[in-house]
């Protein structure tokens, strides 16, 4: 019951990485609050199932979902963040909601309000070892997650883009007079991040088999949560507190029954965080490994 | 007047309060607050509480409910003390999340049912009219209007504004942040209780649906679109915003993706809000 309990926090908390990491990402350059990266995450979500539908193959979906995300992403930062940088990061937080809400309302235009679900054949039928059970979607969904942060890790640690990106978020000026084009590097960092955006709607659609207009809702305001707790542009911090916030969300529903509504189990975990730590739980490791 | 004119007229009244409020908050001490329904939200179903649980008469619950407003804010306002902007914009949308789960989950606060058979406002012993009772709103929007007012050219808003300017100075300057982002928070929790005590007032029934985060936005967006720290802004924002959707009525599938792209289009071509003085209506007017 408790491993059980376990995986599936483990389950959607990696999701939820994947589209926290990217705003972590995001605001660690821009000190943007990227409402709006739910919005791509929608949209990855409605592409991949599209992708889908015309060849049923989940990798043409995933690729579906990567690349309108990245499209969908970029074309936010160029023409709505990049002219309000300067003003008070109030406006384009609004900005950002109006995005948001545009593009759930267009989506709802084009495709209808309805539930839309994967035709369901592909990845049906169950893994049972002793008394845990996992679906094969599941197994799935855990399995692409760990690959995409894995390829996160590689890229933020590992790669030349990866230096230039902690440079950028350290000091913009400062990179640029190294002759590192900010600009370009921004642009970049959004196709990162929208990308795993979009292949997190791709994998929430499959794991739940269902795809609607509104499902951008929970996701954008629980992964500003996330990324508090995590310490607002610590992409480690934010995969952690995604975990975390997965795994005390399915023991508070299926362990305690808590009568609370699930959705706002995130915020309290975060209201309790702020108060003890309020930089965040990495200050937690950074003390205590940096001292 | 119809109607319908009256009851438009009564709901742009009350999103006045609330806009005024959040611009204590917001536009003069420069705390990011994302979670303004919630305060409303607890000015109205406090009076809503008081009223039909408990049997206290209208003024007393009233009055009641706008001091319960104003404790909690200020105890709300003690985390923002505590965490820097961005942290506190997104606390705030935490706690408006919070707020709307404890409504509507717990059995006290109505559930998911809401509130209902909440009183009219009454002289005598029969409930008055809708036109009385807009009358009443505005009274009360003129109250909002004038402290508003008196906040602005008084030593206490010469405080406040400094520290929404720059933190350290004022406070070398013997300005203590602690007590007068507290008194922002007061003040602007204790319009929004009013406001709420309209509400819940003048709709006879409330549910957590109505203070939902999305509201939130709304009010921060009557705000800055107006143009924070001025008090004309926010008024024109609450018009504005109020009167939109119902423009859109006709075409009302559309209503929430225009209202996105508005929202959109004015951060984008109006940063600083159209009562600014940056602004496009003070520019017009210098021209003239």
């Amino acid at each position: 019951m408790l491993l059980q309990q376990l995986i599936n926090g483990l389950t959607i908390g990696g999701v939820y990485a994947l589209i926290a990491m990217g705003l972590a990402l995001v605001y660690g350059i821009l000190r943007i609050i990227h409402v709006a990266h739910a919005g791509v995450y929608v949209v990855g979500a409605y592409s991949g199932l599209y992708g889908f539908y015309l060849t049923h193959s989940l990798i043409v979906a995933a690729v579906f979902s990567v690349v309108s995300a990245v499209v969908v992403g970029v074309l936010i930062e160029v023409f709505i963040y990049l002219p309000l940088i300067g003003f008070s990061p109030l406006i384009s937080l609004i900005a950002s909601i109006g995005v948001f809400i545009s593009i759930e309302e267009g989506i709802r235009l084009i495709f209808g309000p309805y539930i839309k679900s994967f035709p369901a054949d592909t990845l049906s039928g169950v893994l049972s070892f002793g008394s845990i059970t996992i679906s094969k979607v599941q197994l799935f969904v855990l399995l692409l997650s760990i690959a995409s942060i894995a390829v996160i890790w590689f890229v933020t640690n590992k790669t030349k883009f990866g230096l230039i990106l902690k440079a950028v978020s350290e000091d913009m000026e400062l990179a640029e007079s190294f002759s590192i084009n900010s600009k370009k590097v921004l642009m970049y960092a959004f196709a990162f991040g929208s990308a795993f955006a979009g292949l997190a709607g791709l994998l929430v659609g499959l794991y739940f088999n269902s795809v609607y207009p509104s499902m951008g809702d929970v996701p954008a305001y629980k992964s500003l949560a996330i990324i508090v707790v995590g310490g607002m542009s610590n992409i480690w911090g934010a995969f952690v507190a995604a975990l975390l916030i997965g795994i005390v969300e399915a023991f508070s529903v299926g362990v305690f029954n808590l009568p609370l509504p699930r959705d706002s189990i995130a915020f309290i975990f975060m209201v309790i965080v702020l108060m003890v730590k309020p930089q965040g739980i990495m200050d937690i490791f950074s003390k205590r490994v940096g001292r | 007047m119809s109607g319908y004119i009256v009851t438009l007229l009564i709901t742009i009244g009350i999103y006045m309060i609330l806009a005024l409020s959040l611009n204590i908050i917001v536009g003069y001490a420069g705390q990011v607050s994302l979670g303004h329904a919630a305060f409303w939200a607890i000015g109205a179903y406090s009076f809503a509480i008081l009223t039909t649980k408990y049997g206290i008469g209208f003024i007393e619950a009233a009055f009641l409910a706008v001091l319960i407003t104003t404790v909690v804010g200020i105890f709300l306002g003690l985390p923002s003390l505590r965490v820097s902007e961005d942290f506190l914009a997104i606390t705030t949308i935490g706690i408006n999340f919070i707020a709307y789960g404890v409504f509507n989950t717990f059995n006290y606060f109505g559930g998911a049912m809401g509130i209902g058979n909440i009183p009219f406002i009454q002289i005598g012993a029969n409930p008055v009219s809708n036109f009385t009772f807009m009358i009443i709103t505005y009274l009360f929007v003129v109250v909002v209007i004038a402290v508003s007012y008196a906040i602005k050219r008084s030593w206490c808003g010469l405080a406040i504004f400094s520290i929404k300017d720059d933190e350290k100075a004022a406070s070398s300057c013997g300005v203590s942040p602690f007590i007068f982002k507290l008194i922002a928070f007061a003040i602007g929790s204790a319009f929004a209780g009013i406001a709420g005590v309209l509400y819940s007032s003048f709709m006879g029934f409330i549910s957590a649906g109505d203070f939902s985060f999305a509201v939130s936005i709304t009010i921060l967006a009557m705000v800055v679109i107006g143009g924070e720290g001025t008090i004309i802004g926010p008024i024109f924002g609450a018009v504005l915003l109020v009167l939109l959707p119902e423009i859109f009525r006709p075409i009302h599938s559309y209503r929430m993706l225009l209202y996105g792209l508005m929202l959109v289009v004015m951060m984008r071509f109006q940063p600083k809000g159209f009562f600014a003085k940056e602004g496009v209506v003070w520019k017009l007017l210098r021209k003239s």
